[in-house]
């Protein structure tokens, strides 16, 4: 309704979508200092993308991914937190992530990362304002300010095959036949965090290709996001 | 609320800005101007689609302008516990909103309400499905509402009836749904969200009418699957937006038809 969202659609089918929307919290004080809890992404696998998901609470890659999504926030420094305040000790907006896997083939982290970065970029906040006498909170719906996201973090994953193949964007089959796995966000020409959970270990070349190939795609990401973001009508 | 430790939580007691926001009510005395424009006789366009989860065994995507519901199918698989086994096959449905698909945002876990909707899908679904034919197994259906502006209901139902077509589970029928929003004498095809929201919590009931009733329909066998209303209804008016719903089934019809010819010619030009 009037929560911005995207939808990211890999090659390979993995389709994902995002949801956001402002809240505000009452609270008085502490959510200055503990600036963190802004931003609450969570990211579900529910059985329907996938027959190999369960009805039920988020299984272990869903937390995982969760809790990738809220490191990648706090590091990569899209969002200074510090715009979220409304009211300095009293009044703060909160986003609400809701990260949905509508079908899933392979490399989820990827989707997540495009689909989190596009909806933040899509993300408008209305105009809240406090009366300081009597306190009271108001909501103008029909003024929208963006919100500023600094920078435009990118991830690629690459899969290791047969212990010395690098594959890139893999597909649900490829993942199942990997031996190891490497995830280098980057945004532009800067690197964020390169994750590798174990698996065949890499020599340093393969790691720098990686890093390279990252790095070009993480131009060409961020440029397709401005793209559909321009031709998209608010 | 028990405590989450496998999602991220935020903190409790945030609230929608759009709570602060003066809110539109609807004139209940003058319901044949609608929010959107349509008379009130008139459906909102239908959008359907089927195989939009690579990984599912059929499944399909239903638009209703601002209503979004996707659905996938998965099975016949077999039935993991030993208690559960039956030599009719077994329709399981989960339905679920998604967070941030209604006005309020909903929680991750499955509510009463949504628990209530999975047993009405399934129950409008299983008179259709030849169940008979699939000994020992189950066959799951699993409805997401990305996007919640009224009728969620019937558009999954539809939806749900589509996907089961398109993995190929043998059926007696399609099922189509239709709801409508009945207001004093007035009866409200296809009601929106608001519309729905504003007679549910009518305090002044025109006539001792409002409330709303979705009608399941098995177009080709001409036979109702399923009814439920809610709210204060008399009964000539309850049956005669019945029999609105069941000639608004028909006309939706050929569109699950289409989609479904559609659906069969892309398979056809995959494997040629």
């Amino acid at each position: 309704m009037f929560e911005p969202a995207t939808e990211a659609k890999l090659a390979d089918h993995c389709t994902l979508c995002v949801h956001r929307r402002g809240i505000l919290t009452g609270q008085a004080g502490q959510y200055n200092h503990y600036v963190w809890d802004k931003s609450i992404p969570n990211v579900e696998l529910s059985p329907l993308c996938s027959p190999n998901f369960r009805p039920g609470p988020p299984g272990e890659q869903a937390q995982v991914l969760s809790q990738n999504m809220d490191d990648l926030l706090k590091t990569s420094g899209c969002i200074n937190f510090e715009d979220l305040c409304i009211c300095p000790g009293k009044l703060s907006w909160v986003l609400h992530i809701s990260l949905v896997c509508l079908d899933y083939d392979g490399n989820i982290m990827d989707a997540c990362v495009l689909a989190l970065v596009a909806a933040l970029k899509n993300t408008c906040l209305p105009a809240v304002t406090v009366d300081e006498e009597t306190g009271d909170i108001k909501t103008d719906p029909t003024t929208h300010t963006p919100l500023s996201v600094a920078c435009c973090p990118v991830s690629t994953s690459f899969i290791v095959f047969d212990n010395n193949i690098l594959l890139v964007d893999p597909t649900n089959e490829e993942e199942k036949l990997a031996t190891g796995a490497v995830t280098v966000v980057a945004e532009g020409s800067n690197l964020v965090s390169i994750y590798k959970p174990g698996g065949t270990p890499l020599r340093d070349d393969q790691i720098e290709d990686c890093i390279d190939r990252a790095l070009e795609r993480s131009l060409e990401a961020a440029r397709l996001i401005d793209d559909t973001l321009c031709s998209i009508d608010r | 609320m028990p405590l989450d430790t496998r999602r991220l939580t935020g903190p409790e007691s945030s609230q929608s800005p759009y709570n602060f926001a003066p809110v539109n009510k609807l004139d209940l005395t003058q319901l044949d101007k609608r929010p959107d424009g349509r008379s009130i006789k008139k459906l909102r366009p239908l959008f359907l689609r089927t195989n939009v989860v690579s990984q599912a065994r059929g499944s399909s995507y239903i638009e209703m302008n601002e209503t979004k519901v996707i659905c996938a199918v998965y099975g016949p698989r077999e039935v993991l516990r030993r208690e559960d086994f039956s030599l009719k096959g077994q329709l399981t449905c989960d339905f679920k909103f998604t967070t941030f698909s209604c006005r309020q945002r909903r929680q991750y876990q499955q509510d009463s309400q949504e628990k209530d909707l999975s047993v009405l899908v399934l129950e409008a679904l299983e008179p259709a499905v030849c169940l008979h034919k699939y000994p020992k197994s189950q066959i799951n259906i699993f409805i997401t509402v990305l996007q919640h502006d009224g009728s969620a209901l019937s558009a999954a139902i539809t939806c749900a009836s589509v996907a089961l077509a398109s993995a190929g589970i043998e059926m007696y029928d399609l099922v189509v749904a239709s709801s409508a929003a009945i207001c004093g004498s007035v009866t409200l095809i296809d009601p929106t969200a608001q519309e729905e929201d504003a007679l549910l919590k009518a305090t002044v009931k025109p006539d001792n009418n409002a409330g709303s009733v979705t009608v399941a329909f098995l177009p080709s066998l001409s036979q109702v699957s399923a009814i439920s209303s809610d709210g204060e209804l008399s009964f000539e008016i309850l049956n005669k937006s019945m029999q609105e719903c069941v000639a608004n089934c028909q006309k939706l019809y050929p569109v699950l038809e289409h989609t479904l010819v559609k659906h069969q010619q892309e398979l056809e030009a995959g494997r040629s």
